[in-house]
């Protein structure tokens, strides 16, 4: 088991806001009668002209930093899981560690994963502190996959939103805060979900393809977890999934024969955040009264790559 | 018998009466299976016939009840 535990949790999202009102003007052909009720999902926020995946991330950063009173100084470790970088060199997590005004001593990188990315996250942080190289680590999962939408895409568009999180990883006495993990890959989808130079740098996705890919490895990989951990299913407190749609929890949550009340459903104003959903998800179970001190609460990430991962973690008062 | 059923779960997936789809519907000929339809009979299609068909890839490309049935008689489910 890992000593590690998740402290704080603050997300941002832009400013704008598209409602599914707004895409029906641009798009009179969509069905908004046969979408909402799959997808969920009513409003989503959307980046400005020259607003970045790094600026969302920065806003969520200070936010956690304001709210809680961390001492920067004491950070020593930034990692910043995005497909939506500033650049293609320098890593854009170098630079965040300026605009933060981290130490120097502070390892900052870039990881670059979807929709289990911030479990992804969570091992890397709870790793490097469990073993001693870090003490602090700031997580930021950060996307704007609205830049890589086509206006045409009535799939990506009503679904995708863009958002920003931090997460603050911190050491912990006793073990049983974070972990353990379960995590994989399936190269075969490569290509299911895509932004590729050629042929367009547009956003790909095969949408029966993920659909079948969830619906396959999610829910073996929450039971490789329960078995891991030696809990049963009624052990869990509160699910945490990917927010990827409507349609893919209510499958989820019927495969695995899930008491709904145990499901967190977040989707509904923020779309699907990619990384930063299962942060945001987690900050409104919190600010809905979803969760108390002790919960049991289990993440399951889970998309492009294909890639997936999960974990659990133990609800401390306050986050 | 198995075709029938196949027709039925996808109608009742795309929220249209039984009996209103045959085995020659798909994509061309029923305005419910569009991209997000289609998500809603896979996972009826998983429900009847069990988690054995999640992992048929090729299922993820069908267009028509027809290619449904043609791969659940490959795979052995009907």
């Amino acid at each position: 088991m890992i000593n590690a535990k998740i402290t704080h949790i603050e997300y941002y999202l832009p400013e704008k806001i598209v409602t599914n009102e707004d895409l029906a003007k641009d798009n009179p052909d969509w069905n908004f009668k046969l979408i909402e009720p799959k997808t969920g999902i009513l409003s989503r926020h959307i980046v400005g002209e020259g607003e970045s995946a790094s600026d969302l991330a920065i806003h969520a950063a200070e936010l956690l930093i304001e709210k809680n009173g961390i001492d920067r100084s004491t950070i020593d470790a930034l990692l910043f899981c995005t497909q939506s970088p500033d650049y293609i060199l320098p890593t854009t997590a170098c630079a965040m560690q300026e605009r933060l005004k981290l130490s120097s001593g502070t390892a900052a990188f870039d990881f670059n994963l979807g929709c289990s990315g911030y479990i992804y996250g969570l091992a890397i942080a709870g790793a490097m502190v469990n073993s001693g190289i870090s003490t602090k680590v700031m997580l930021l999962c950060a996307e704007t996959y609205s830049k890589y939408i086509a206006a045409d895409d009535r799939t990506a568009r009503t679904v995708f939103g863009d958002g920003g999180s931090a997460t603050l990883i911190e050491s912990s006495e006793a073990s049983g805060a974070l972990g353990p993990f379960v995590l994989g890959t399936d190269g075969k989808g490569k290509d299911k979900i895509m932004v590729s130079a050629y042929p367009d740098e547009r956003l790909h996705i095969d949408g029966a393809a993920v659909f079948m890919f969830t619906m396959n490895k999610v829910p073996a990989c929450v039971t490789e977890l329960l078995a891991k951990a030696k809990k049963n299913i009624s052990d869990i407190d509160l699910f945490v999934f990917h927010q990827a749609s409507k349609v893919v929890i209510d499958n989820i949550v019927r495969i695995l024969s899930l008491d709904e009340s145990k499901v967190f459903r977040g989707y509904e104003d923020v779309g699907n955040t990619v990384s930063a959903s299962i942060p945001i998800a987690l900050k409104q179970a919190q600010e809905d009264g979803r969760v108390k001190k002790g919960d049991l609460i289990m993440l399951v990430g889970f998309g492009v790559g294909y890639s997936w991962g999960a974990t659990l973690i133990r609800w401390k008062e306050r986050l | 018998m198995k075709e029938n059923d196949i027709c039925n779960v996808v109608a009742e997936a795309l929220g249209l009466k039984p009996g209103n789809v045959s085995v020659n519907d798909g994509t061309e000929t029923l305005r419910e299976w569009d991209s997000l339809g289609f998500l809603s009979i896979l996972g009826a299609l998983e429900n009847k016939f069990g988690a054995q068909v999640a992992a048929i890839d090729d299922l993820a490309s069908v267009k028509s009840v027809k290619e449904i049935i043609d791969i659940f008689k490959k795979e052995g489910i009907i």
